[in-house]
């Protein structure tokens, strides 16, 4: 049996015990946070994050990235940094970029902008394999890609982007107007081939046009582009401004950009009309057949897709495209083994290009998105191995002057002091 | 397959009628008819033509300058191997192909080679229906191709061919092929029309018009 004495020296010992323990505690919430490192790609947080979601409960955490983890992982930090977790990066990460929409033409192609400041081969794939490999010798890089199934990705090096387009758009309907003549025919075939549904108007003599669909005005709801030949037609055509104001697309081909009906609607002069050197191939794209109108950009918002050749621009909700070639026909008949399709691509992309799009573009950026969420990168924060998190320590201390407190008044209760 | 600017490309925008010279057979039998017809075109519609036919030789990529090609005949029709390529090339991208059995016998030696070289180069014929566009693109047949005196006189095969045939290319009409002798009914001086009470010659501005719009 033990002393009194025993007992009382046995309670200043727990006494004392309980005050380290406080002063330990004080100390521990004094002393700076412990930082769990983690070096984690995509697999490795995969299984990380849920452990430091729930028992490990870290106060910092920090990953040391090789790649903008998928889009889940990285709400997933976001969301564990609300909580009160301070989540912090680094690493050197290539940014890339990639927006894609839906070509406004029949064709049902995806024209995919990309953009990468590696210089890695970048490879634009859908759900079932590679579409097509973008060179590396440019930063920025456009490409047109056909039939996608499922998401549409690019990876570049390690990282890679993904989107979802939305489904093709119903084919749409072009109103051409001009004079009969191997130009009219060439550009109608060019557009029914690449599946746009074409309506004509083609004038045999002033009392005469040869008419194919609507002779309707017009108007936004039955085309969704006009394309006038000639300045006769332009100046003839009624209803083009008021169908480009409320978002029709309209193509002034030759010398249309000069008619004064058209004025209104153009950012630009039509100069003298231009012949081809003789012996100018008939494939020069240059001149896509052998003559064609100079069009100078005037100061009102032009945009030169191809210098003095071909323009755009907006007026209200529509736009203008104009080109000064006047005989592409003899581009396809008498151009390259290519040029049909050639002559049929781009008409069809000048059409489209003048046509509203159904749906605005969708874009991925990683690493702006990763900064977006995180914040930006910081140094890899200093590892102190073995120490454990400060919570815990807490934790730990406080139980240990709980139990000495409890008994210590056990104690002094057996001998009975109060 | 390409071509150059020529000086007399490089000035000119208007519809050239180009007739098709060919290896065998006669193929400048009808002299008179693409001047004719030229003439038609000018009298009843503003396209822009030119006065002067020219020739063609189906062995020379130089036929894809023509859109417009008429070829006629009485003797046998044999392509060479580079004629053959040539016209299938310019069927292929959009050219019109115009083709009049001169003989206006379907059991003459034009008819039966022609017919075969055309099936194995692009493709077979088939009837053309009389409601087709080319019918009333600018002057109205309600009842199909028009007869030719020939036709009624009982010249050649004794016929009266109700239907031009055709070879569609992309629902266009690429190659174009009569029975009926249209090379006999308008091969005569673009003067003489004053003297006839319906011009027979509205057909072929038909044929140019359709070439030119469809």
């Amino acid at each position: 049996m033990r002393s009194r004495a025993d007992t009382a020296r046995a309670e200043l010992a727990l006494r004392v015990v309980a005050l380290a323990a406080l002063a330990a505690w004080g100390a521990n919430a004094l002393r700076p946070a412990t930082v769990r490192v983690a070096t984690a790609d995509a697999a490795s947080l995969a299984s990380q994050l849920p452990g430091w979601t729930g028992t490990a409960d870290p106060e910092r955490v920090h990953v040391a990235l090789d790649r903008v983890p998928d889009r889940p992982f990285v709400d997933w930090l976001a969301a564990l940094d609300a909580a009160g977790v301070r989540v912090t990066w680094s690493g050197a990460i290539a940014g890339t970029a990639m927006e894609a929409w839906r070509a406004p033409d029949p064709s049902g192609d995806v024209v995919v902008m990309s953009s990468s400041s590696d210089s890695a081969i970048r490879v634009v794939a859908d759900e079932l394999g590679p579409l097509d490999t973008l060179p590396t010798a440019r930063a920025i890089y456009a490409t047109r890609v056909r039939d996608v199934a499922g998401a549409l990705s690019m990876r570049s090096g390690r990282q890679a982007a993904a989107i979802r387009i939305a489904a093709s758009a119903a084919a749409r309907r072009v109103l051409v107007i001009g004079a009969a003549g191997w130009e009219a025919k060439f550009v109608i075939a060019a557009l029914e081939e690449r599946g746009w549904l074409v309506d004509s108007r083609l004038r045999l003599s002033p009392d005469h046009v040869v008419s194919q669909g609507s002779r309707a005005d017009p108007d936004t709801a039955r085309w969704s582009a006009l394309v006038l030949l000639d300045s006769a037609s332009a100046e003839s055509a009624r209803g083009v401004e008021r169908f480009v104001r409320e978002g029709g697309g309209l193509v002034l081909a030759g010398d249309a950009s000069r008619a004064p009906r058209a004025a209104p609607l153009v950012a630009w002069s039509a100069a003298r009309r231009a012949v081809a050197p003789l012996g100018t191939a008939a494939s020069d794209t240059t001149w896509r057949g052998l003559s064609r109108v100079p069009l100078v950009a005037s100061a009102r918002g032009a945009i030169e897709l191809e210098p003095d050749k071909v323009l755009a621009r907006r007026h209200y909700a529509g736009r203008v495209v104009a080109l000064g070639y006047d005989q592409t026909w003899r581009w396809r008949m008498a151009g390259g083994d290519e040029s049909v399709a050639s002559h049929r691509d781009w008409w069809s992309r000048l059409v489209a290009a003048s046509v509203k799009r159904d749906s605005e573009a969708i874009g991925v950026a990683p690493l702006a998105a990763l900064h977006a969420a995180l914040g930006a990168p910081s140094p890899a924060a200093r590892v102190v191995p073995g120490v454990p998190a400060r919570g815990v320590v807490s934790q730990w201390l406080g139980a240990i002057m709980l139990a000495a407190l409890l008994v210590e008044w056990v104690l002094r209760r057996r001998r009975g002091a109060r | 397959m390409t071509g150059r600017v020529t000086g007399r490309e490089s000035r000119a925008r208007e519809f050239v009628w180009a007739t098709a010279q060919y290896e065998s057979g006669d193929w400048d039998s009808a002299p008179l008819v693409g001047l004719n017809i030229v003439d038609s075109v000018a009298r009843y519609t503003a396209i822009s033509v030119s006065p002067t036919p020219v020739v063609a030789s189906l062995s020379s990529p130089g036929i894809l300058r023509y859109p417009f090609l008429f070829l006629t005949g009485h003797l046998p029709v044999r392509f060479t191997a580079q004629e053959r390529a040539n016209v299938r090339e310019y069927i292929r991208r959009g050219g019109f192909l115009f083709v009049d059995d001169h003989n206006h016998d379907i059991d003459g030696v034009f008819h039966r080679t022609a017919t075969e070289e055309l099936r194995q180069t692009c493709g077979a014929l088939a009837d053309l229906p009389n409601d087709h566009e080319l019918y009333s693109t600018v002057f109205r047949f309600p009842d199909g191709p028009p007869t030719t005196s020939h036709e009624l006189n009982g010249w050649g095969d004794n016929l009266v061919h109700k239907h031009l045939q055709a070879v569609l290319v992309n629902g266009r009409v690429g190659v174009l092929y009569s029975s009926k002798d249209y090379s006999s009914e308008w091969s005569y001086h673009p003067e003489s029309k004053r003297f006839l009470s319906i011009d027979n010659t509205r057909f072929g501005v038909n044929v140019i018009v359709y070439a030119l719009t469809r």
